[in-house]
């Protein structure tokens, strides 16, 4: 083995990982655990959903391509010329799967047995589309049942509701499979496109964790990939305006409990200022809204929400950055009165140090769980790649935050930047 | 394997199962206990064990005890339910990390169990019964979810469709049953249950992970056996295979939606378990499968179309969502890949496939404290102790000759559709 890695070292829990350049292009992140039987590995592309105008030395000027591609791709990429890739899983008794979010595209396998062999079967068939007339076709009546499925869950439908409330252009405003009609426009040669453009190994990682050796992985790395010249990818993300679309919106579809969302639109960041910002984020909303707080203890004691009431940051580097609160309540009207007056209370009020110390701990044992599970650290340290960060920073980025770093972070609820979501049923 | 296993029956109706494995950081006491299926009493059971897990006469507030169990390193302590066969195990479970793995190794464990069992045993109890405020806060949150079933089409589908398949038996009381002993609880009621439950119940204790102190296990298991008055209702067998009906079962209901949900059960009379699992799997269960490969991805027809076993009720569901107008033609198709495991068309290599999928399954659970606990558990209701390793040799050893059998002795029993009809999202914004 002649590569050398990036080691990277948490010297709180002792937990490590190693970062690969290989010369192919592609970045991989390895994460041997001794003892452990299974090994789970994602090759991912830092393609989603929101990307879809971009450029390359081969495309020449911008071009725009429907909404759902990213996904219809994953899909596609599982048929080989000569049989399924399913097929070949099965060989090794691996567990294959895929998802596509907004900003990443993973394609991943769970193996309790030898792993070279679906790992090889991973790097390969990723860098092997076999794209056709007829079988893109068939795949069109699969993904609008996946559509329609999710089309029929109302706590999807009131999310991207509220993305459509936030946001006036940015893409993540649709809905990551697209819609039933966009997907009619998808075509071979569209999916070639995109698959050539975002498929390089430049644009790429492998993420590697459980009973495996760098030495190992590396070398099947050598054998499978196939080098990528760098295309100069650039991609357009429309510049979003800071205000919302609407401030107010409600819903009407068959629905237990009516669910509400509350939103607040952020200037969008990046790097090491976004995951400092959303630790502190997540932080101060545990602080002021989480099971320990005063106010959630009134409102879950008021009635007006469940255990069902939670929050998240939900950001990425791509161009969005937005705090959302979420749940079921009989009295959603009551609940937004009431999270408004605690949003104005809490930035007049100084923070709960009990609380801010006691969460502070919390992280420490929350970090030793986290790194004792075979998907928890291939996922944690593909999606810290993605966003080019280092997995334990988050912790050290949490030792370090004080009050100021709260107080701040409660200045992103701003009321004039927000909307409030509802559905219910008739 | 480096696990070490142990199981040791502590008194009547009481056994202390332990699965060391020094690679894990935390460890995981799992309470099961477990009694048949009642539409009446399950219900408060369940609802007994949502108030213990979020208060105690120690900790008289929600979030009194969650301080207190993140001050220990984010330690959890939660409740939880799982319906198998005619019964039900309702558990209550705690989280710590070993102490070996605390700053400065601080002793925590010790706290993280008496705080458990102080929420088993010593409950706030006021006017004779449970806190009313947490018995309330209980009661809705147990409405809320009954009525949110509808919000997910596939669950509210295979709940509607219990009671047709497992009629009169335990496995057929569906959420929909146990609404009006929900409604009708009272703080006392409740209590009476709990109490009465922890006499009943059969106990099983297991320990998950990093080693636990002899101590606090004697602990957790003397407090068990100190309970008063115990007569626990001992199963001997918890299988309880569902009759076959005399003729096809068909039943529809609808639903303002964009999907219909298909829910064919097939039942046979006699199984051997890994037989079954085996022919699960080659028709539903892999993406490898029958159904995948031919209503999925040549006939185009839905998103998933699925096989799930109950190996203790003889009982294969095949669950699927598709556009109405395709319902006929996927009925069909799923027949004909029933039909083709029963004539032996399936390949040397499908069931070799099925065997290593199982195999790879039954492995991976090794790395998981919750799903070793779970595996133990899941074989002592089999009346077995296999570990996952001992199961692999058993399913290697199916034939193809005991699949076709087993295929054949299964028979269509219950049918049931919902149907999506004309609705899906309003705008209601002026």
């Amino acid at each position: 083995m002649t590569l050398k890695p990036e080691v990277f070292r948490s010297e709180l829990t002792g937990d490590e990982y190693h970062l690969f350049h290989h010369p192919s292009g592609l970045d991989v992140l390895t994460m041997p655990m001794p003892g452990f039987t299974t090994t789970e590995a994602i090759f991912a592309t830092k393609y989603g959903s929101v990307i879809n105008r971009f450029k390359t030395l081969d495309t020449g000027d911008f071009i725009t391509v429907p909404d759902g591609i990213a996904h219809y791709l994953e899909h596609k990429l599982f048929e080989n010329e000569d049989c399924e890739v399913f097929e070949l899983y099965a060989k090794t008794g691996a567990m294959a799967n895929a998802f596509t979010s907004f900003d990443l595209t993973g394609y991943t396998f769970s193996v309790a047995s030898d792993y070279r062999e679906p790992l090889r079967i991973l790097l390969d068939f990723v860098q092997k589309p076999y794209f056709t007339d007829e079988n893109v076709e068939k795949e069109r009546g699969i993904i609008a049942q996946e559509i329609k499925m999710s089309a029929d869950s109302p706590s999807r439908a009131i999310f991207f509701r509220m993305l459509e409330c936030l946001y006036h252009v940015h893409p993540v405003k649709t809905d990551i499979a697209g819609t039933v009609e966009s997907i009619q426009e998808i075509t071979t040669d569209l999916l070639y496109k995109c698959y050539n453009t975002f498929y390089n190994l430049n644009n790429m990682v492998l993420s590697i964790a459980g009973n495996i050796d760098d030495e190992t992985v590396l070398s099947i790395c050598d054998e499978c990939l196939r080098p990528s010249e760098n295309r100069e990818l650039e991609f357009d993300i429309p510049a979003e305006p800071a205000d919302v679309v609407r401030k107010r919106s409600s819903m009407i579809m068959p629905v237990g409990v009516p669910l509400f969302m509350l939103g607040f639109k952020c200037d969008p960041l990046v790097g090491t200022e976004l995951q400092k910002t959303s630790i502190a984020v997540e932080l101060m909303l545990r602080i002021q809204f989480g099971s320990m707080s005063p106010w959630y203890k009134k409102a879950l004691e008021e009635g007006i929400i469940n255990m069902s009431f939670g929050f998240e940051v939900f950001s990425s580097d791509l161009g969005y950055f937005s705090i959302l609160f979420s749940g079921e309540s009989d009295r959603p009207d009551e609940l937004y009165e009431s999270l408004v007056k605690e949003i104005e209370d809490c930035k007049t009020k100084p923070v709960d140090a009990e609380l801010f110390a006691i969460l502070q701990k919390e992280k420490y044992g929350t970090e030793v769980f986290k790194y004792n599970q075979v998907t928890n650290c291939t996922e944690t340290m593909c999606f810290h790649y993605i966003q080019g960060l280092n997995c334990f920073d988050s912790f050290k980025f949490m030792a370090e935050l004080t009050v100021d770093d709260i107080e701040n972070a409660k200045r992103l609820l701003d009321l004039d930047r927000s909307s409030f979501c509802t559905l219910s049923s008739k | 394997m480096s696990v070490e296993y142990k199981r040791k029956v502590c008194g009547e109706g009481v056994a202390l199962t332990e699965i060391f494995d020094k690679k894990f950081k935390s460890f995981a006491v799992v309470v099961r206990l477990i009694a048949p299926a009642d539409a009446v009493k399950t219900p408060l059971y369940l609802m007994a064990f949502d108030i213990i897990s979020m208060c105690s006469r120690k900790y008289p507030e929600k979030e009194q005890l969650t301080k207190a169990l993140v001050k220990l390193y984010s330690s959890s302590i939660v409740s939880d339910e799982q319906k198998f066969s005619d019964f039900e195990s309702i558990s209550l479970s705690l989280n710590c990390l070993a102490d070996e793995y605390t700053i400065g190794k601080e002793k925590i464990s010790d706290k993280a169990v008496d705080m458990f069992l102080d929420c088993l045993f010593d409950p706030l109890i006021e006017n004779g019964g449970f806190s009313q405020k947490y018995f309330e806060l209980t009661r809705k949150e147990m409405l809320d979810d009954i009525s949110s079933i509808v919000n997910s089409k596939r669950r509210y589908a295979a709940q509607l469709a219990k009671p047709y398949i497992f009629k009169g038996e335990g496995a057929g009381i569906n959420q929909y049953d146990e609404r009006e002993a929900i409604e009708n609880a009272t703080a006392q009621s409740v209590y009476e249950a709990y109490k009465e439950f922890l006499r009943t119940a059969v106990f099983e204790i297991t320990v998950t992970g990093a080693e636990l102190g002899d101590d606090q296990k004697q602990k957790i298991v003397e407090r068990i056996l100190s309970i008063e008055g115990r007569k626990p209702v001992i199963v001997n067998d918890y299988r309880s295979p569902s009759p076959i009906k005399s003729e096809l079962c068909c039943k529809e209901a609808e639903i303002e939606a964009r999907q219909t949900q298909l829910i064919i059960a097939y039942k046979c009379p006699e199984i051997i378990e890994d037989v079954f699992k085996i022919f699960a799997t080659i028709l539903g269960a892999s993406p490898l499968s029958k159904l995948f490969t031919n209503v999925r991805e040549k006939m185009s027809l839905c998103y998933y179309c699925d096989a799930y076993p109950i190996v203790t009720k003889n009982t294969i569901l095949v669950t699927c969502g598709l556009d109405e107008n395709d319902l006929d033609k996927a009925i069909t198709a799923i027949d004909e890949q029933i039909n083709a495991v029963r004539t032996g068309d399936f390949t040397d290599e499908e069931l070799e496939y099925a065997k290593k999928y199982l195999i790879d399954a039954y492995l991976g659970d090794y790395d998981s404290k919750i799903k070793l606990s779970g595996w133990f558990f899941g074989r002592w209701i089999m009346s077995s102790s296999d570990s996952p390793e001992e199961k692999t040799d058993k399913v290697r050893a199916v034939s193809r000759e005991q699949v076709i059998e087993a295929a054949k002795s299964f028979v269509k029993d219950t049918q049931f559709v919902l149907k999506a009809v004309t609705g899906g999202v309003e705008d209601n914004d002026s």
